[in-house]
């Protein structure tokens, strides 16, 4: 496990998108220099996103996007509804595959999108609640 | 009652907004406009309808953040200062207006100032919370509250967080309102599976959320949103009605836009030159919203025509008669699709009214009178139609909220995700400072809880949802950033033990909300021990849950489960647990097989359905080498449960107490099966400590047991607290599965008169069902007999069951010169149990340990009043005075007392029995403990899994020796 202060968190913004927030210590980047013998401007980082399938715990599925170390966040698209899903942040090497950093909580998608027009603020306008127009 | 019924919910809410020296900053003026435009013109409403004697039920929510500043006498000298304001600019522009058109506007005006502060001085003594209260007494109004801060609960990451907003909310609400709500309003409606859970530990016992979360519930409700479904926690759910919705919130459609309502917009803060509203805006004549609107919407345009109050006030009734009619008309609709007792339930923002819409609490006041007269429509308050209809079915909700989008957007988009690290690090901080200081005082203590406070502040959800808006967005930025910038001050002070009073105080002075805040409960529970609500409020065991439903059932598992005891071979209740577990899973598809020890009416072999039943190993014995027979039975267990392995693999070891700990283990490691562990009691808890060889050596067992399974099952929260405290067991570890009881034994078999008769029973009958030894408490029981006979002279007291303390139990009666009335039973078998608890009046259960308390549910089923010891496991399963009576356990006084009163006051009695039956039949049964259980098993089958594929996933050589030494 990486230094306490290292964290990668998971967070659903809708049934179709996960947001991702992640943080690395800088002794957890000196010493993943040290293991790959690497410069951290050379790493690769990458976000992997797991998806428990519907085969149950044995379906466990996921795809790997290249990501920037300076971003500290990200927004995982077309995700599915009514899905489990993790992530992991590490560093994609040659020869040795993706080597895991960090991993978050689990989160569950909600199980279809809403359609427009159903929520408060979109029927009615965000103009009534009484923050709106505070400014 | 005719056809259906409407719950009018409004919510009100402001956060928290500090104070300054002027008292005249806008966000301060966002109070007094929302207490003078709103919350003073509904409570006016709502006497009036009240002195009429119209027949109205609403449901009011006050945030906590809102009730710590309304009744505070800084804010509300603000309020007043405001108010003399507006009189006074009305009496000007009055004086400007002469001879004008506006005239009679400005005139119209200052006549409400002068109503409303006539109301507020003369009516509610200038404090409006206490009007509000006393229709609450009248029972017109339902008062309940929010969370804390109004967190947006969905995004909060871990539950002892998510519970700090809760409980931390309702404390508040207590302080200020001196009673506890029924219910709670989710900010936001947001809610998100685990939610109910806290929900339900705090004694909150409905909520309300967006419709789709109630529509996307698995297995889909019947009726929808127009009856409160039950969560798998027992909490009631009321979904928000669209259609009511639409009919105020629309902006196009809906009644507020009307163009003879008073248009928002247009105010002379803005429109007169500023030496005309100079003294009426912001300090240094920053131009404001007075409050004076001189115009109505009229149309699109930007010429508006002068407002008209008749005009208005005659489209108020229209709008009214048409929402009414169109409530009636669509109950009528569900009561004709089968939907009985159907409620639509109407929640708003409490500011649209007034502030707003400022024909709002009109608007509320007609609709109320016209419902008065049109039958088939009822106003009601959520407790009110629980108390009449129950909730149900049992479904499991999905996440959502009433945001734009359905979901969490509003919250968390790329203007707002900035916070989001911040706050949650801040948690994790949190909970860390509070294990790490259980005891603090003074200035540490202090400080503990301001860091506490800061961080519920920076939850607030209103910071994310004004910036996404753009409204005041800058401010609340650095609202939302101070907050957490003071507590990450606090936080390193306090770690770096470099506290300054000053500071605290300056950080109090400036967020002085909560007054009565304790930071441990980020700790834990009431005993300040780990509990296991310390895991992420999201958890993948609803989502499995939900896949297995909509399927329509789930994967069978092959269990295997170790007891010492299983039936006919009983000591406690653990056998009978174990069973009933067995049964119950096997009745849901799951091949268990049960390994036990030997007994001499009992075949080595037994199939029951799905339920294999194996009995090994010498016969128990209790003697010197008790242990001895402990470490060769467990043998025998491993012997007999490889070679099944070895045939057929199982999915899960379940082992029952530390009798079985070295032989699950063994196993365990042996087959790498995960092992789940059921504590029913502990060692040290029977005992009050560790004082024997063989004590301590039972201790180790339990410690190796809880330590070597994948989840510990604890009965209760008090037994969970029970074992983290003792054996240090992580708090995600841990699970809370209450035992259960076969309500069908306690049901129709035995009515209560039929029960009396057979047993001979005559006149009150108190009775006690348990093992005779100290803890039980039955000595506190006799010593309360003699207060009791005093009032009830024919009462008898009957003490069924056996053990070491009974030559002291009868010695101490007869001391107490209550022999003749108290008759000890001896043991008794499970139907003359089931029968006596029928028969007796009352049953007491009067421990000082107890972890769960099985015979008060056992009682509780039978719908027998039950009055027991506030102690461990008892306190979570009885309700005081609403499913039972609790008592402080070791006080005969108040035992006595509680007992006359249920002798007395036979409704009482009724009421408490008939609940709780009630109750244990919706959350006490062996289905509903067994679906819990199942959730388990899954829930560690699929954490293996994922464990399995991340190992699979990493490559192998360097890449995996150093996935190894950062493996999470």
């Amino acid at each position: 496990m990486m230094a306490h202060g290292s964290r990668l968190g998971a967070m659903v913004q809708h049934p179709t998108c996960l947001f991702a927030y992640w943080e690395i210590e800088e002794a957890d980047l000196a010493a993943v220099e040290r293991a790959l013998n690497a410069r951290r401007e050379s790493l690769s980082l990458a976000l992997r996103v797991y998806r428990l399938g519907d085969g149950g715990p044995e379906g466990v599925s996921y795809v790997t996007m290249p990501v920037d170390l300076s971003m500290g966040r990200y927004y995982v698209n077309d995700v599915e509804p009514g899905g489990l899903y993790w992530l992991e942040v590490g560093v994609q090497t040659e020869g040795q595959g993706f080597l895991r950093l960090l991993r978050s909580n689990i989160v569950e998608t909600p199980p279809a999108a809403v359609s427009p027009g159903d929520s408060r603020a979109e029927a009615g306008g965000v103009a009534y609640s009484p923050l709106a127009a505070c400014g | 009652m005719g056809q259906g019924y409407l719950a009018l919910v409004l919510h009100a809410h402001l956060p928290f907004l500090q104070r300054t020296d002027s008292g005249n900053s806008l966000q301060e003026r966002w109070l007094y406009e929302a207490v003078l435009e709103s919350y003073i013109p509904l409570l006016m409403t709502f006497r009036r309808l009240w002195r009429d004697g119209v027949p109205f039920r609403a449901t009011l929510s006050f945030s906590p953040t809102l009730l710590g500043m309304l009744a505070d006498p800084r804010y509300r000298g603000g309020v007043a200062r405001h108010l003399e304001k507006l009189l006074d600019l009305a009496e000007r522009e009055v004086e400007r207006t002469r001879g004008s058109g506006e005239e009679a506007v400005a005139r119209w005006y200052r006549s409400r100032f002068e109503e409303i502060s006539r109301f507020l001085w003369q009516e509610v003594d200038g404090d409006i919370l206490r009007g509000f209260r006393e229709l609450a007494r009248e029972g017109c109004l339902e008062l309940i509250t929010t969370a804390a801060t109004h967190g947006y609960l969905p995004l909060v990451r871990s539950r002892r967080a998510a519970k700090a907003q809760i409980e931390t909310g309702l404390q508040e609400f207590s302080r200020i309102m001196g009673m506890r709500p029924r219910g709670v309003w989710l900010p936001e409606c947001g809610f998100t599976p685990g939610l109910d859970e806290l929900l339900a530990a705090a004694g909150v016992r409905y909520f309300f959320t967006e419709s789709h979360v109630i529509e996307h519930a698995r297995p889909a409700p019947p009726a929808g949103v127009y009856r409160p479904v039950l969560t798998p926690a027992g909490v009631a759910a009321f979904g928000r009605d669209r259609e009511s919705s639409r009919q105020v919130w629309d902006r196009l459609e809906g009644y507020p836009g009307d163009h003879a309502y008073r248009e928002f917009y247009r105010d002379i803060g803005w429109d007169l030159p500023l030496e005309a509203v100079g003294p009426y805006v912001l300090d240094g004549g920053v131009r404001c919203d007075t409050g004076l609107k001189y115009h109505r919407i009229t149309g699109p345009g930007p010429d508006k025509a002068l407002y008209d109050p008749l005009l208005a006030a005659q489209r108020v009734r229209e709008h009214a008669s048409h929402f009414v009619s169109a409530k009636l008309a669509q109950v009528k609709a569900l009561a004709a699709a089968g939907i009985a007792q159907p409620i639509v339930v109407a929640p708003y923002d409490a500011e649209l009214f007034g502030h707003w819409w400022f024909e709002g609490p009109q608007w509320v006041e007609e609709v109320f009178r016209i419902m008065a007269g049109r039958p088939g429509l009822e106003a009601i308050t959520p407790a009110a139609y629980l108390d009449r209809h129950p909730a149900g079915p049992v479904v499991h909700l999905s996440m959502g909220s009433w945001g734009a989008g359905g979901y969490n957007e509003v919250w968390l988009n790329g203007a707002n995700d900035w916070l989001y690290p911040r706050l949650h690090k801040a948690e994790e901080r949190m909970i860390g400072l509070a294990r790490a200081h259980p005891k603090a005082t003074g200035l540490l203590e202090r400080a503990l809880n301001q860091a506490a406070r800061e961080l519920l502040l920076a939850q607030s959800s209103d910071w994310a949802f004004m910036i996404t808006m753009g409204s005041a967005a800058d401010y609340a930025a650095a609202r939302a950033a101070q907050h957490l910038d003071g507590f990450e001050e606090l936080y390193r002070a306090i770690v770096s033990w470099s506290l300054r009073e000053d500071r605290v105080a300056q950080l109090e002075e400036r967020d002085w909300v909560f007054p009565q805040i304790d930071y441990r409960i980020y700790a834990g529970g009431a005993h300040g021990a780990l509990d296991p609500a310390d895991a992420p409020l999201v958890r993948p065991s609803s989502r499995l849950v939900r896949r297995m439903l909509s399927r329509g059932d789930r994967p069978p598992r092959r269990i295997l489960m170790l007891s010492w005891e299983y039936p006919p071979f009983v000591v406690g209740g653990l056998g009978h647990h174990t069973a009933g577990l067995a049964r119950a899973l096997a009745a849901r598809g799951h091949a268990v097989t049960v390994v036990t020890a030997v007994h001499p009416e009992a075949a080595p072999l037994e199939r029951q359905g799905l339920v294999e039943v194996r009995r090994v190993g010498p016969p128990p014995r209790t003697d010197d080498d008790f242990l001895g027979w402990v470490y060769g039975f467990n043998e025998a267990v491993v012997r007999e449960a490889a070679a099944l392995m070895e045939e057929a693999p199982y999915d899960l070891i379940h082992a029952h107490d530390w009798l079985v700990g070295p032989a699950a283990a063994a196993l365990k490691q042996r087959f790498d099966v995960p092992l789940v562990a059921t504590i029913h009691a502990t060692e040290h808890g029977r005992n009050g400590g560790l004082f024997t060889p063989l004590q301590r050596a039972i201790h180790r067992e339990e410690w190796r047991l809880t330590h070597e399974a994948w989840r510990v099952i604890a009965c209760s929260r008090y037994m969970a607290e029970e074992v983290s405290r003792l054996f240090a067991t992580p708090p995600e570890k841990l699970a809370v599965i209450p035992n259960a009881v076969d309500a069908r034994h306690f049901g129709a078999s035995f009515m209560g008169g039929q029960a009396r008769e057979t047993l001979g029973l005559e006149g009150p009958t108190i009775l006690f069902v348990g093992r005779l030894v100290p803890e039980k408490g039955v000595q506190v029981l006799l010593r309360a007999m003699p207060a009791v006979l005093e009032r009830h002279p024919a009462a008898r007291c009957l003490i069924a069951g056996r053990g070491p303390f009974h030559e002291t139990l009868t010695a101490l009666a007869r001391e107490l010169g209550v022999a003749e009335r108290v008759r000890f039973l001896g043991f008794v078998d499970e139907a003359r149990k089931q029968a006596l608890l029928h028969g007796a009046t009352v049953v007491v259960v009067p421990s000082l340990y107890e972890p769960f308390g099985i015979i008060a549910l056992e009682a509780m089923a039978a719908g027998t009043p039950v009055i027991a010891s506030a102690t461990g496991g008892l306190a979570e399963i009885v309700d005081h005075r609403l499913t039972g009576i609790m008592v402080p356990p070791g006080d005969p006084d108040a035992l006595a007392e509680a007992i006359g009163e249920v002798l007395t006051h036979e409704t009482l009695a009724q009421g408490l029995g008939a609940r709780a039956a009630l109750k244990v039949r919706e959350q006490f049964s062996w289905h509903a403990v067994a679906v819990k259980t199942e959730d388990l098993y899954e829930e560690v089958l699929v954490q293996l899994a994922m464990g399995r594929a991340c190992v699979d996933a990493a490559s192998p050589g360097a890449g995996k020796r150093l996935l190894a030494g950062y493996a999470g």
